[in-house]
């Protein structure tokens, strides 16, 4: 069925689905009416047969009844007229029953029939060449008799043959009367359907949607042809709207590309001035690092001094009392008053004098060394062997003037190791990290814990700080390491401590640092940086 | 007669016409063929019946028995013959018959006799009037082509050893009665 509607054209298509419909639906007709014609001829012969012998039997009655043989052979005789009646036999029957042969008719060119099964006749049947049929003749209800007739079917086959000589020559003619409406409607009905072919291609080849296609057939082609003016229409108007927007686009793009270059100027001179921009504020920022460490440097001149001052000012005034005992002594000994009780007691206070200034000038000298190692540290990047918690005692030290005015507990777990790093960046970093604690951590007047674990591990040396003060909110933990970030803008904060601290980790120690804080759970820092273990 | 002798060989047909032949001359054998013919006669009588129709006029009522006349010389084989065919019907009707020694005793004694066999010279002896009379609304049959020729209707007589029937149409037509078509195709025409 595909492979018949891939070929030809339409008509050709049509011509064949015509005249296919046509010879199957003559083929079956003719068929059909054969087969009744058939069957009703059968029908007729056999009621024809019927009839005759019916009448025969009537007329045979007052021979079988009379013993008339003579007579009923004379009227037998009479189907010689019939060339269709091959055999015709008049049987008697008795009182017994017993059938006996009573006259006959037999053409020549026929056999005898048997006469055996007789009554199985009684409705006709058909044999291979004849039509037997049985009437039994009776008389005032006794049957006396049987008539069996023997007709010939070869007028049947004739009537067959004709019939379908006859359908054939029908079939034939009608085919011919359906190809020829079938050419000659074709081209009536597709009429309408070319014009519309030729409209699609003119359309196609000039790109002219303002042609139209005939609506004046009245039938589906008329609605094929509106629906596809319709369409050409919506095309039209889609293409002069597709126009107009194309030259609108096109105009667009002249002022676009007008407009982007001035922009693009634009942008370049802002950008230049952003690149300025970001290069005094990278000015800035250097600055302002340079003034916090300043600022850090201030501190630790401020802590060392007031460190030094209070062993020095023990110093001080033992070489004072001792001074006011020796000019007392030397006031004594001149007016020879001097005693040796007095001297005794000179002696002895000025042993503890001395002692005292010992005691005093060893720890300032002692801090003297401790905080000119740890400024040196500060202002160089020198990478020197560090031991650990000695050199984060001597940071804790120097910030002590801080932590005394807090009431802050801390916590040191620090492992004694000693390993080669830069110092500076430890002591700016513990520094800082402990500052932000006092400054931003906690409330006035609380008593907080801070914890600081340093140790070795894997050639990195990790640190855990962490306090619990107020912590911070998502939002401010996210900014934690950005610069310019605090919590305390306008307080004194600048917003750099945590910046440095990210850099000196991230950059002088090549390590990381990361921080974890929720609101009321205080802010904790885990950094690890690489190491040469000594 | 050739009844008989259907399905025998030809030997046994010889043998049988020697005896039928032996038979002839011997004194009884008359009255056997008598007897026989008497026989048919009377079966043809009865089956003739059938294929006759009367009018109305010709029974007294619809209940009315077909009375069967015998005319001729009675014998015990006829009698028992007539009385065996009383029991039957025909037509729907039952039989009564009858015997007579003259035709003209029906007349006076005004008997139906709707069908009346006239046997040997019965018919003859009556005068042209009394047969009118009688053919008018009766059924006569006869034993010679004689009968028909003077007036009778039908005749039975024998030819080639069966009872043949013959016919006189102008008496059947010049009647009353009506016989069945088929009848009178089988009938040899005889004519007055």
């Amino acid at each position: 069925m595909n492979a018949f509607f891939s070929i030809g054209t339409f008509n050709r298509k049509l011509l064949i689905m015509v005249m296919a419909t046509s010879l199957l639906s003559l083929t079956l007709v003719a068929t059909a009416l054969t087969i009744i014609n058939i069957k009703n001829y059968k029908t007729n012969m056999q009621t024809s047969l019927q009839e005759k012998a019916r009448l025969l039997s009537y007329n045979l009655v007052p021979m079988l009844v009379f013993d008339d043989n003579s007579s009923a052979s004379e009227a037998m005789s009479a189907f010689s007229t019939n060339p269709n009646i091959l055999s015709a036999q008049v049987f008697q029957t008795d009182s017994q029953g017993s059938i006996s042969l009573f006259a006959e008719y037999q053409r020549r060119d026929y056999p005898s029939p048997s006469t055996k099964d007789i009554s199985s006749y009684l409705n006709p049947q058909f044999s291979e060449r004849a039509l037997i049929l049985s009437q039994i003749i009776s008389f005032e209800g006794e049957k006396i008799g049987y008539l069996h007739i023997h007709r010939e079917l070869s007028e049947l086959d004739e009537f067959l043959q004709q019939s379908i000589a006859i359908s054939t020559i029908v079939l034939i003619f009608s085919l011919i009367i359906a190809m020829m409406m079938s050419v000659r409607f074709q081209f009536i009905l597709l009429k309408p359907l070319q014009y519309l072919i030729d409209v699609t291609q003119k359309v196609r080849d000039e790109k002219n949607y303002d042609v139209r296609a005939r609506t004046d057939s009245n039938d589906e082609f008329a609605v094929l042809a509106e629906s596809f003016n319709h369409m050409l229409q919506e095309i039209a108007e889609h293409h002069h709207k597709q126009l107009a927007v194309e030259s609108e686009v096109r105009q667009l793009n002249l002022v676009l590309e007008d407009k982007v270059h001035a922009r693009t100027l634009e942008l370049e001179k802002s950008n230049g001035e952003l690149v300025k921009a970001l290069d005094s504020l990278q000015d800035s920022q250097k600055q302002l690092v340079e003034k916090e460490t300043m600022a850090s440097l201030g501190q630790l001149v401020a802590g060392i001094a007031h460190e030094v001052n209070t062993p020095v000012g023990i110093g001080v005034t033992a070489i004072s009392h001792l001074a006011e005992l020796h000019k007392k002594l030397e006031k004594a000994y001149l007016e020879k008053t001097l005693s040796a009780k007095d001297m005794k007691q000179y002696l002895q206070t000025s042993s503890e004098a001395i002692d005292v200034m010992d005691k005093s000038l060893h720890k300032a000298a002692e801090l003297v060394s401790s905080f000119k190692q740890v400024a040196v540290d500060q202002s160089s990047d020198n990478i020197r062997p560090v031991k650990l918690d000695d050199y984060l005692q001597e940071i804790l030290t120097t910030l002590k003037p801080k932590l005394k005015r807090v009431s802050h507990q801390l916590k040191i777990d620090c492992c004694p190791d000693t390993v080669n790093c830069n110092a500076g960046a430890i002591y700016q970093i513990i520094t800082n990290l402990i500052m932000n604690s006092i400054l931003h951590g906690f409330d006035t007047n609380v008593s907080g814990i801070i914890s600081i674990k340093i140790y070795l591990m894997q050639d990195h040396v990790h640190i855990d700080y962490s306090d619990n003060g107020k912590g911070l909110s998502p939002d401010n933990l996210a900014s934690l390491f950005e610069p310019f970030f605090t919590t305390k803008r306008g307080e004194g904060g600048t917003g750099l401590g945590t910046h440095i601290i990210y850099n000196l980790v991230t950059q002088a120690l090549n390590g990381d640092i990361a921080a974890k804080s929720k609101i009321g759970q205080g802010l904790s820092y885990q950094i690890h940086f690489p190491v040469v273990n000594q | 007669m050739m009844q008989m002798f259907k399905g025998i060989n030809l030997t046994h047909k010889l043998i049988s016409l020697s005896w039928y032949l032996l038979c002839l001359c011997w004194p009884l054998s008359a009255a056997a063929q008598n007897t026989d013919a008497t026989k048919l006669t009377v079966a043809y009588l009865y089956q003739m019946s059938k294929f006759t129709k009367w009018q109305q006029e010709a029974f007294s009522d619809d209940n009315a028995k077909l009375e069967i006349c015998y005319v001729g010389q009675q014998t015990p084989t006829l009698e028992a013959l007539l009385n065996k065919l009383a029991s039957r019907k025909s037509n729907g009707r039952e039989i009564a018959t009858h015997h007579f020694a003259d035709g003209q005793i029906i007349l006076k004694q005004k008997q139906a006799c709707q069908l009346i066999y006239f046997s040997e010279q019965t018919w003859l002896e009556l005068s042209y009037e009394q047969q009118a009379a009688i053919t008018k609304q009766r059924l006569t049959i006869g034993d010679s082509k004689a009968f028909l020729k003077q007036g009778g209707m039908l005749a039975l007589i024998p030819v080639k050893s069966k009872l043949a029937i013959f016919v006189n149409p102008k008496a059947v037509e010049q009647s009353q009665i009506q016989l069945e078509a088929r009848l009178l195709a089988l009938a040899k025409k005889v004519t007055q």
